[in-house]
């Protein structure tokens, strides 16, 4: 469980320390290779954790193991919130990103699809092995969070009779899913090669641009899709259940961990790949950064996300919340790779 | 000031129409593109034969795709994906001279085409409640009212043509599906399922439905041409991670066609932007704004004949020579000829 962090602590250090001095750009991608390995291994080691908890509870299902298993499922949000933002690499392959955390469910597949198996006695339970076939909504950590939250028998008992056949395999598909990302992403060596689509090691502006582009891609989805998408123009014509781990309540959970690392990882390390002149750009990134992060505090010591959407005070700050994560959004996504002379393809930003 | 309109113009009634002698006839516009313009908003800008730029008309939102009415002074721009607008053109004035809306439940997907005698307009529309795709019918005669909906046999259709025999309809099913909820969101790349499908003009049967290889379930089919001996050419986008062929052929009654092999697609950085064929040379043109180069391939072999390095290029016209169009700006046909616009041209490009 710990055997990967000193792995990673040696790589980092070679490559800070062994090899010739790197310059700023390759020093910052060592770096962001080192956090985001360390991160996959966070993740990994909490999927466990989670195993182990949702094991225990189903041993003996009473309502203290399965508030655990709640709470194990808290700290697995926090880990995967440091590793949402990488939709890349090892993550993309074989649909594992999906298989992780498949959202947006539009329409809520996967709770029906769950409701129904668990409703009906006579179906069978997933092997692990199974589940890598069927569809990504009835695995992952929003299958698992309907499990062990959804409203349905109240006592500890009768939930573990219905839910176990389902949510054992599902943490232990967690656990292999998680494992195998954080595994070929250490094997990969570098960013440059763990962030390759085509095999071969990516140009290190490429990887650069790549790692840019997906923090601006990931603070689209927290204004956009996870809060706006939602919380709407006032609390009456809010929808708070399009947002992922609204049932949890773990919506500003995860949303803040996330930027909460990316503050991290485009922190210092990252002001020195700019030229002095443009280091103003940094600086006004980690200012909206700051901003967002004060807000989301503020969320989520008033209430879990159901209750902050209803009401009123906390709803505008919702609305607020959007401003600095959108300002921050362009700076990645606009300010800084065209301060960094990184080539900014406008038609290919996103596909069509 | 009388306005001398192109037809006028081609159908010789050019100096009788003319107001005094020594005004200049507008010349004929050209070439259509969407763009993006220096000050940051999105239009569609007309240019004539001699590279000039005669207008560009402000949009709504960003475009997509430009479909050119049979008698060439209509034009209907789509708007990107998920847009609910449709631009109508007047390409003689030129100027803007009607908005379309998409109907209750269904957005614009980018693409779309007129019948032989000009009299319907066919769009590809995503019905995103039901995630599935749709082909809205218009009545051009009647304001492009809306008088009928077919189905794609596919999810979120993407480029639409009429084959030459005027009877016919083949639809790219690019396989994602979209909801407004969560804008330009890709909800189901682990279970798409690209597909061409053939549809009767005259009554909008489907015809054939053709999917993308087993091999590639992430393969998303979206831009098509057709070349002279009737066989459709298709580019692809890759969803997934690895190389996968992105050039393919289809004739009616067998199976698709990878033209290029997975292996030598690796140029193309996973992404075929656009597509078109080449009368004159037999040779079929697709673009890379990801991989920033266009190649060229043989109509009659299948073999390509040559890469050549565009950065951003994206639009490709065959028709009436080839006009390849970049996000930088710049026209560009295949004898050398280069002029660059203080623009950024965007996915499409169409010669009328």
């Amino acid at each position: 469980m710990t055997y990967r962090a000193p792995v990673f602590a040696v790589a980092i250090a070679c490559l800070l320390g062994c090899a010739p001095e790197p310059d700023a750009r390759t020093a910052f991608l060592a770096f962001v290779y080192g956090e985001v390995g360390a991160a996959y291994d966070g993740l990994a080691d909490a999927a466990e954790d989670q195993q182990t908890a949702i094991a225990v509870l189903c041993d003996a299902p009473t309502d203290a193991n399965l508030g655990a298993a709640r709470e194990r499922f808290v700290g697995l949000i926090h880990a995967w919130g440091r590793v949402e933002w990488l939709r890349l690499g090892p993550a993309a392959a074989e649909h594992r990103y999906d298989r992780l955390f498949y959202w947006p469910d539009r329409g809520g597949r996967g709770r029906r699809q769950l409701s129904e198996v668990v409703a009906d006695p006579a179906s069978a339970a997933f092997t692990v092995a199974e589940l890598k076939n069927k569809s990504v909504a009835l695995q992952g950590l929003p299958a698992l969070e309907y499990l062990l939250f959804a409203e349905g028998p109240t006592t500890a008992e009768a939930r573990g009779k219905n839910t176990c056949r389902f949510t054992q395999p599902i943490s232990e598909a967690l656990v292999s899913v998680s494992n195998d990302v954080a595994m070929d992403w250490r094997s990969a060596g570098d960013l440059r090669q763990a962030l390759s689509r085509s095999g071969k090691p990516m140009r290190r502006d490429q990887a650069l641009a790549a790692v840019l582009s997906a923090g601006s891609q990931a603070l689209r989805s927290h204004a956009d899709l996870k809060i706006k998408a939602a919380v709407g123009d006032s609390p009456a014509n809010a929808r708070p259940g399009l947002a992922p781990l609204a049932l949890s309540g773990l919506t500003l959970e995860l949303i803040d961990a996330s930027v909460q690392e990316l503050a991290r990882l485009f922190g210092m390390q990252f002001q020195r790949v700019l030229p002095e002149s443009s280091r103003y750009a940094s600086e006004a990134l980690q200012r909206e950064l700051r901003l967002a992060r004060a807000q989301l505090e503020t969320l989520r010591e008033a209430g879990d996300w159901g209750t902050v959407v209803g009401d009123s005070e906390q709803h505008a700050r919702l609305v607020y919340v959007q401003i600095p994560m959108t300002g921050a959004r362009q700076q990645l996504g606009q300010t800084l790779p065209a301060a960094l002379g990184l080539a900014q393809s406008f038609n290919a930003a996103d596909g069509d | 000031m009388t306005m001398l309109r192109r037809r006028d113009f081609m159908a010789g009634g050019a100096l009788a129409a003319l107001p005094f002698v020594g005004e200049a006839a507008p010349a004929p516009i050209a070439l259509v593109g969407c763009c993006r313009r220096a000050d940051g908003g999105y239009a569609v800008a007309l240019v004539d034969a001699s590279l000039t730029l005669v207008a560009t008309l402000a949009l709504p939102g960003r475009g997509h795709a430009i479909a050119v009415s049979p008698s060439r002074d209509r034009a209907v721009v789509l708007s990107r994906r998920p847009g609910r607008t449709a631009t109508v053109i007047d390409l003689d004035e030129p100027r803007i001279v009607q908005t379309i809306r998409s109907s209750a439940g269904r957005h614009f997907l980018g693409h779309g085409f007129f019948s032989d005698d000009g009299e319907r307009f066919f769009a590809t529309e995503n019905d995103y409640d039901n995630a599935i795709g749709a082909l809205g019918v218009y009545d051009v005669a009647a304001g492009f009212a809306r008088i009928d909906e077919w189905s794609t046999g596919g999810v979120g259709p993407h480029e639409a043509l009429l084959l030459s025999d005027n009877r016919t309809i083949v639809v790219a099913n690019g396989g994602i599906e979209t909801h407004p909820d969560y804008p330009r969101e890709k909800l189901n790349v682990a279970s798409m399922r690209s597909s061409i499908a053939y549809l009767s003009v005259a009554s909008g049967a489907l015809l054939d439905v053709v999917e993308r290889p087993p091999a590639y379930p992430s393969l998303s089919l979206r831009h098509m041409a057709e070349a002279s001996d009737g066989a459709v050419w298709v580019g692809a986008q890759h969803e997934g991670i690895g190389a996968a062929p992105l050039v393919f052929r289809h004739r009616r009654g067998r199976a698709l066609d990878a033209v290029l092999t997975a292996d030598s697609s690796g140029e193309l950085n996973a992404y075929v932007g656009d597509i078109g064929f080449d009368s004159k040379a037999n040779a079929v043109v697709a673009t890379s704004p990801r991989g920033h180069c266009v190649i060229r391939i043989d109509a009659a072999t299948g073999k390509k004949i040559a890469t050549e390095t565009l950065g951003d290029v994206c639009g490709v016209s065959g028709r009436n020579g080839v006009w390849m169009s970049t996000g930088e700006g710049l026209l560009a046909d295949n004898r050398g000829q280069r002029r660059r616009f203080d623009l950024a041209w965007d996915n499409h490009l169409v010669a009328v």
